[in-house]
């Protein structure tokens, strides 16, 4: 216990975790791979979820109904467990996370881009493009990805934190980042043994993951704001 | 005699409902010369509004089923596919919608979505679609029209977007303008001002009008000659003089009648009674025959 030093020794601000390695830059470390795991994941999401919302919402009908009920299937399981599953069954490792992170933020995206599209779709100016000769898929490009990004683009945004904490949370249970990579989540876990100790250092992650998805929550509220035009 | 701008002979359209099969439009012929403006009236649900979107082909194409004749200058609308669909669209034939606020695109401006229309029909560079797009606004009587090529829909009033929407429509140089009841989502005020508007530019440019509207009086005011549609089907046709001034059609007679001019304050308005047949369920022979007075 004598490598771990409180938050405030000289040369180490915030002290050093259970190996005596300095906990500030293990956090600054940390926060690479945290975002990381955090943006990869929306922003796939974002791309797959977007597309298929995009065309089940302009097609309808059948093409419509087979997307929405596929993506209904998952959107059964509870995320967090689902992510549990699949990054369990595909083994530990920060690219496995990537995948089942993905793999669950894509069905809510898909239906908000469907729900938005549909709206969209039914408005006149749909009907005024196409009256002018515009073709389907300038319609797509234009008229309705421009009209539909804006709400889709801030629940992105407010899915970066649950994205970020998703990911600590897999690794917290050793199904993400594996030691010696500095991972919030991660340290969280190896800290745990500190909590009596040294309670601030073993918190310290715990204080990082809840700064920075609060900061996404803020910056989706922000989007939100910046996106209303009152017409 | 000269080709018409508009033949249709027998047009129906049909529509797949979860109810059934619904006719919306029933064996209507009618012709449209050059430089002719045709006021189509009628109730709600009588069929004007499908009629003009048949004729863009743009009502939903797997639960429409369209028949009989529709010639635009000569050329067979019903046979066009694809890349000469979309020149006929706009290029030949465009529309005004009822509805300016939701029939342009809030996330674009004025002169964005005028010269889109004109680069995708006159092929030209977005410099020129831009000029055309400023003589378009200027031909419609936009005030400061250079500094609302930049404003989006939302920064102008109803009227204004009206003008806007009319602009668009007459970019591509079209040969008939489809009006969608173009005034009644504006105040009476600036109805006026954007029927004469339409009035003139249809003289000053020579192109076809269809007009739809359910008010007779503006029916009255732009028509070279009036069509009367009830249950899709075309009740009376003829001179806007004929058929205002001495309807033989007794549903005519009764949309007249049911009107507020000319009449003292406190008057009870005239109306036809019952209710327009479901188009699902019609009745055998004429269709007003039902609410007809000569009927019982």
């Amino acid at each position: 216990m004598t490598r771990l030093k409180p938050v405030g020794t000289p040369g180490h601000i915030l002290g050093t975790d259970e190996l005596g390695r300095d906990m500030l830059t293990r956090l600054l470390y940390g926060g690479r791979v945290s975002l990381l795991m955090g943006i990869v994941p929306v922003a796939l999401a974002l791309l797959i979820g977007g597309t298929l919302g995009l065309v089940a919402g302009y097609a309808g009908g059948r093409t419509n109904a087979l997307i929405m009920r596929g993506i209904d299937v998952i959107f059964a399981f509870p995320s967090i467990l689902l992510a549990v599953a699949i990054a369990g069954a595909m083994g530990a490792g920060i690219a496995n996370a990537l995948v089942a992170l993905t793999i669950v933020l894509i069905p809510p995206l898909v239906r908000m881009t469907e729900a938005a599209t549909t709206q969209v779709r039914a408005l006149d100016f749909v009907d005024a493009a196409r009256a002018s000769g515009a073709g389907t898929f300038p319609i797509i490009r234009q008229h309705l990805l421009g009209n539909v990004a804006g709400p889709v683009l801030v629940y992105a945004a407010s899915q970066l934190s649950v994205a970020i904490i998703m990911a600590a949370g897999l690794s917290f249970i050793g199904l993400g980042a594996k030691p010696p990579t500095p991972e919030w989540g991660l340290m969280l876990n190896t800290l745990r043994a500190a909590i009596y100790s040294q309670p601030m250092i073993a918190a310290l992650p715990g204080v990082f993951i809840f700064i920075v998805s609060l900061s996404f929550n803020l910056l989706s509220d922000a989007l939100r704001s910046a996106m209303e035009m009152d017409a | 005699m000269t080709e018409p701008l508009l033949d249709l002979e027998n047009l129906t359209v049909r529509f797949r409902t979860p109810r059934g099969e619904i006719t919306a439009v029933d064996r209507l012929s009618l012709q449209l010369a050059r430089g002719e403006v045709l006021g189509l009236i009628g109730e709600s649900g009588s069929g004007k509004s499908v009629t003009l979107r048949a004729l863009l082909r743009i009502l939903p194409e797997k639960r429409t089923a369209i028949s009989g004749g529709m010639r635009v200058n000569g050329r067979d609308v019903l046979g066009l596919k694809g890349r000469g669909l979309r020149a006929y669209r706009g290029g030949t034939v465009s529309m005004v919608f009822q509805e300016p606020a939701t029939a342009l695109d809030p996330v674009f401006t004025i002169g964005q979505q005028i010269s889109q229309a004109v680069m995708a029909h006159k092929g030209c560079s977005k410099t020129d679609a831009m000029k055309r797009a400023l003589e378009m606004l200027e031909l419609v009587k936009i005030p400061s029209a250079a500094s609302r090529l930049g404003s989006y829909p939302h920064e102008m009033s109803g009227g204004m977007r009206q003008r806007a929407m009319i602009a668009l429509a007459l970019s591509t140089s079209p040969d008939l303008l489809l009006a969608d009841e173009p005034t009644t989502a504006l105040d009476a005020t600036v109805q006026i001002q954007v029927i004469l508007l339409l009035r003139e530019l249809q003289k000053e440019l020579g192109m076809g009008v269809i007009f739809v509207t359910h008010d007779v009086g503006v029916a009255a005011e732009i028509s070279d000659r009036v069509a009367v549609m009830y249950a899709g089907r075309l009740a009376e046709t003829g001179t806007a003089r004929q058929v205002l001034g001495l309807p033989r059609h007794p549903y005519t007679q009764g949309l007249l009648a049911s009107s507020v001019q000319g009449l003292e304050p406190g008057a009870r308005i005239g109306a036809i009674p019952g209710m327009p047949p479901d188009l699902a369920q019609m009745p055998p022979g004429c269709a007003f025959a039902p609410r007809c007075a000569l009927g019982r």
